[in-house]
């Protein structure tokens, strides 16, 4: 280039060489221009190719934190199996209703050859389908029909080893209770579509389904399965002891409202609910409203002791029958005499109490009743709940009645949850089916002082220890609570044959954690109880082998107030046949 | 006229094609390997609940309970059986030697009936 540039200065400027110059001068500018944005174009694309090649190494070498967390999240939530009914499970995570995945035996009979032969061979391969609903089903135009919804895997291979052209199988789900009726009425059960038809089951519809937007979910309940067995057990064996209509039982954790465990006899399994009667079907616990009788007086002297009317030493005069209008009322147990309130608690004493309650005061009464839940339907996670029977108007007799738990029917769980109220320190928790969760704060109200509560709590150990509910003292568990023999009504007024019988006790009695009750539907008394029916010989007993069995799995420490028996000698194995007779 | 630079740029090409065309045949046999693997963890995870439905079944408290009276010599545990810590006596400081030489106590005969495979609850 030097050269030539030279020679340009050298040579004379002629005209035509200039003109050559000046173009060959612009070809050259613009080659080298274009050659600048070459570079400058090759170099963007090469920096943006390094930078793609750098992401490439960073995402292959270093995986991201965003890219993983999804899988594990998932395996560790409350989410269900995709595409799936939510499990039910217990406190503990044991299973109460699970999914099995089955199939379901479908025909296009279209399709079909032989239908007679078809006919023949499922007939004989699943004898519960019979030719003439086959023939039925079989026979006409339809494209599409079900055969038999729920094959076990051995009828499916039955099916499937006949060869038939125009049958075929569909996935499916179903349902599946493997703890059959030990939580029967808690759980409810869920229709061939599974879809809930009672007990949590239905509450927990659409959770456990999920929506569009929400995944379907697990749901825990706060049943414990052990003490769940035990409280239906020991309700079973008094319901053939005593050849009962039925029972009731439920345990309560005082602290957090938690349904430990909630038995209704008769039961039923829920995998087989197609063939139940409603009797079974019926829950006592949460959907039964009853009169239940003096187990109604611990509201009663809990809400005297708690306004003040009467103090642990007054009392009232329980030497006659009380008349009010054509009512009289009279003391199962009369003593005939003056009363001090410890007395009228423990030898239950009708009298008594409805003089304690009109001493109260009718507005008074009401309203501590209602702060206890007995007015309301409780809000419990069950769609079978029942509405309590409120005496409307509320007069001078109805006050008087329901001081000792006549006139006003309450289930067993709002008694239950009442009780734990009055005796656990006096602060009222609302009963809960679902297990809390741990750190959430509870909501509770103040009912009575926890003076009163701890009033409440000797009443109800004197009437274990001394009263009419001696046979619900556990050995070596503190065990307090009360007695209650409700008559039921029948034609004609108050029947004296049909008892309800119940027992509501809490334990440890010096600082109760649980609440047990206990309720006989129409025991009949036997050689045993002498031909007693009534709740200090039918359903006390229930409630100490109860206490009995769950508090050493509960954590519960035997108490000093009832030292256990010394062992005597060596223990004996008893082991002929029926070991039932020897739990202690 | 080829340039050696062309020549080395289509081999790199040539390189570079056969290279990617690997790679996308290897990762088809793993997707494949993939697919199937999680078709096994579905299976799995299948049977895994179906054996959890049984197990359930199977511990049932109320079989438990038939089962624990007819094959064990257990029984539920009684409140006089518990103790506090502070009950328990305290330890002395060193096992005396003659303590050692003790012999060991016989085997107590209902269990040895339940070690010889007769149900306990059938020992007269």
């Amino acid at each position: 280039m030097t050269v030539e540039r030279r020679e340009t200065q050298a040579a004379p400027a002629a005209n035509g060489w200039t003109g050559r110059l000046k173009r060959e001068k612009a070809g050259r500018e613009a080659v080298d221009v274009g050659r600048v944005r070459l570079l400058v174009a090759g170099g963007l694309f090469a920096l943006l190719f390094v930078a793609l090649g750098a992401r490439l190494v960073e995402l292959s070498l270093f995986p991201g934190e965003g890219e993983r967390k999804e899988p594990r999240q998932i395996a560790q939530s409350q989410a269900a199996r995709p595409g799936e009914r939510g499990q039910i499970t217990d406190r503990n995570g044991l299973l109460l209703a699970t999914n099995l995945t089955t199939a379901s035996l479908f025909a296009r009979p279209r399709q079909m050859i032989d239908v007679e032969e078809a006919i023949r061979k499922l007939a004989e391969a699943l004898p519960d389908l019979k030719p003439d609903y086959l023939r039925e089903r079989l026979s006409g135009e339809r494209n599409f029909v079900w055969l038999k919804r729920h094959l076990t895997p051995r009828q499916q291979q039955a099916v499937n080893a006949l060869g038939l052209p125009g049958v075929g199988f569909q996935a499916d789900q179903t349902r599946v209770y493997p703890q059959g009726a030990l939580v029967a009425h808690a759980v409810g059960f869920t229709d061939i579509d599974n879809k809930g038809l009672t007990g949590a089951e239905k509450y927990f519809d659409a959770a456990l389904i999920g929506a569009e937007y929400a995944a379907p979910r697990n749901v825990a309940l706060a049943i414990d399965l052990r003490v769940q067995h035990a409280l239906r057990d020991e309700l079973l064996r008094a319901v053939e002891t005593f050849d009962a209509l039925g029972a009731a039982g439920i345990v309560l954790d005082i602290a957090t409202g938690e349904a430990l465990a909630m038995v209704s006899l008769p039961d039923f399994d829920p995998q087989r609910h197609a063939r139940i009667d409603g009797e079974a079907l019926f829950n006592r616990v949460t959907l039964g409203v009853y009169e239940m009788g003096s187990t109604f007086k611990t509201f009663t002297t809990a809400m005297a002791l708690h306004y003040g009317t009467v103090d642990m030493r007054g009392g009232y005069d329980a030497s006659a029958p009380l008349r009010y209008a054509s009512f009289t009322i009279k003391d199962d147990h009369a003593k005939n005499r003056w009363l001090s309130v410890p007395e009228i608690y423990v030898h239950s004493s009708n009298i008594g109490s409805a003089r304690m309650a009109l001493d109260v005061g009718l507005k008074r009464h009401r309203e501590f009743l209602g702060a206890l839940g007995m007015l309301e339907a409780p809000r419990f996670e069950l769609p079978e709940i029942g509405q309590p029977l409120v005496p409307k108007p509320w007069r001078e007799i109805s006050t008087i009645t329901i001081a000792f738990g006549h006139g006003l029917a309450v289930s067993p769980l709002q008694l239950a949850s009442g009780v734990a109220a009055v005796a656990g320190g006096g602060t009222y928790v609302a009963p809960t089916l679902l297990k809390r969760e741990v750190d959430k704060p509870i909501a509770s109200r103040r009912v009575v002082s926890p003076e009163v509560s701890q009033q409440m709590r000797q009443l109800m150990r004197m009437v274990v220890e001394q009263g009419t509910g001696k046979k619900a003292g556990a050995d070596g568990y503190a065990v307090g609570g009360k007695t209650g023999t409700a008559e039921k009504v029948g034609r004609g007024g108050y029947q004296r044959k049909a008892l309800l019988s119940s027992f509501v006790g809490a334990f440890p009695i010096e600082e109760p954690r649980y609440v047990v009750l206990a309720m006989i539907d129409e025991p009949k008394g036997n050689k045993q109880t002498y031909g007693f029916a009534t709740a200090g010989w039918t359903a006390a007993p229930v409630v100490s082998r109860v206490v009995t069995r769950i508090a050493p799995m509960l954590g519960v420490a035997p108490s000093e107030l009832t030292p256990a028996a010394p062992a005597r000698g060596p223990v004996v194995n008893v082991s002929t046949g029926d070991r039932r007779g020897a739990t202690f | 006229m080829i340039r050696p630079l062309t020549l080395v740029a289509l081999g790199l090409t040539g390189v570079v094609a056969y290279g990617v065309y690997h790679l996308k045949h290897e990762v088809l046999g793993l997707e494949d390997t993939l697919a199937r693997l999680n078709r096994e963890v579905e299976r799995e995870r299948e049977a895994i609940h179906v054996l959890e439905a049984e197990w359930a079944y199977l511990n049932r408290p109320a079989g438990l309970q038939a089962m624990a009276d007819r094959f064990l010599v257990l029984q539920p545990v009684g409140a006089r059986q518990i103790v506090q810590i502070d009950d328990i006596p305290a330890r002395r400081a060193a096992t005396p030697d003659r303590w050692k030489t003790v012999p060991l106590p016989r085997p107590k005969p209902h269990l040895s009936a339940f070690e010889s495979g007769a149900p306990a609850g059938r020992t007269p």
